[in-house]
């Protein structure tokens, strides 16, 4: 395909029905103005394709596409935060926790922890807080976790059960928010798909000047 | 962030509230994190 031809074809690709070679056959490009008349054709169509939103629809679309990628990063950061708490040593850990300033100030984040689980139990649903154990702020599959948490503020002895179970808490924490991301995603990509279905215009395909169609479905 | 929680309680949280709060979960598990590492 000559460079003429590429300058009128639309760049998403994806969106462009196959033309027939009748069809390309047919398009004439034996001069620098018709080339020039299809190119511009076709970027009127384009704009006639993002026309078909309202600019409150178009701003919506981008705002509900940076959320997507922002949360694509996020699953990204969650999954590198499991990797990293998987990797930690329990000795150590344990020896940490021998201090008891430092224990202190863990409880305080520990208890943020458990708290917070309660509003990602919330994002999953019933269902999905209860296979991830996380119901009204107690994580109900490790039903000592409160009593742990509790037990370091009265400077109880450290045991090494105490350790894993700060571990699997985490641990379990991290796998229901990755959950509620995926909800949140799915939630993100339904509003979109709402905005282009509630266009001003009938939906239907955009002529990109070539006898081919730029579909305006999500 | 305990405002944006009780929001996700009561399912009036907007998206960004929810990944503004996801984020702050992940930053606050890394400072567990690095609190049990060093």
């Amino acid at each position: 395909m000559g460079p003429e031809n590429k300058a009128a074809m639309p760049s998403t690709q994806e969106n462009v029905n196959p033309k027939t070679t009748e069809q390309i056959k047919n398009v004439d490009i034996s001069s620098a103005e018709n080339v020039d008349n299809l190119t511009a054709e076709t970027e009127t169509n384009t704009e006639n394709a993002e026309a078909d939103l309202s600019p409150e629809q178009v701003e919506a679309v981008k705002k509900h596409e940076e959320n997507l990628a922002e949360l694509e990063t996020l699953k990204t950061e969650l999954k590198k935060t499991e990797e990293e708490i998987k990797s930690l040593s329990t000795m150590k850990i344990f020896e940490i926790l021998k201090n008891p300033e430092k224990k202190a100030k863990l409880v305080e984040k520990l208890k943020k922890l458990v708290y917070y689980g309660a509003a990602i139990g919330a994002l999953l649903g019933a269902a999905g807080a209860a296979a991830y154990g996380i119901e009204n702020g107690a994580l109900t599959s490790n039903p000592d976790a409160l009593d742990h948490v509790t037990k370091y503020l009265d400077n109880a002895p450290m045991k090494i059960e105490d350790v894993m179970t700060i571990i699997t808490v985490a641990l379990g924490l991290i796998g229901g928010t990755m959950l509620a991301v995926g909800s949140v995603v799915f939630d993100t990509k339904e509003k979109i798909k709402k905005v282009f279905s509630s266009k001003k215009k009938t939906p239907g395909n955009i002529n990109n000047g070539l006898g081919g169609n730029l579909s305006t479905a999500a | 962030m305990l405002e944006i929680a009780e929001k996700m309680k009561n399912g009036t949280a907007t998206d960004e509230e929810k990944i503004a709060f996801i984020k702050e979960f992940n930053r606050l598990l890394k400072d567990i994190k690095d609190d049990l590492s060093n």
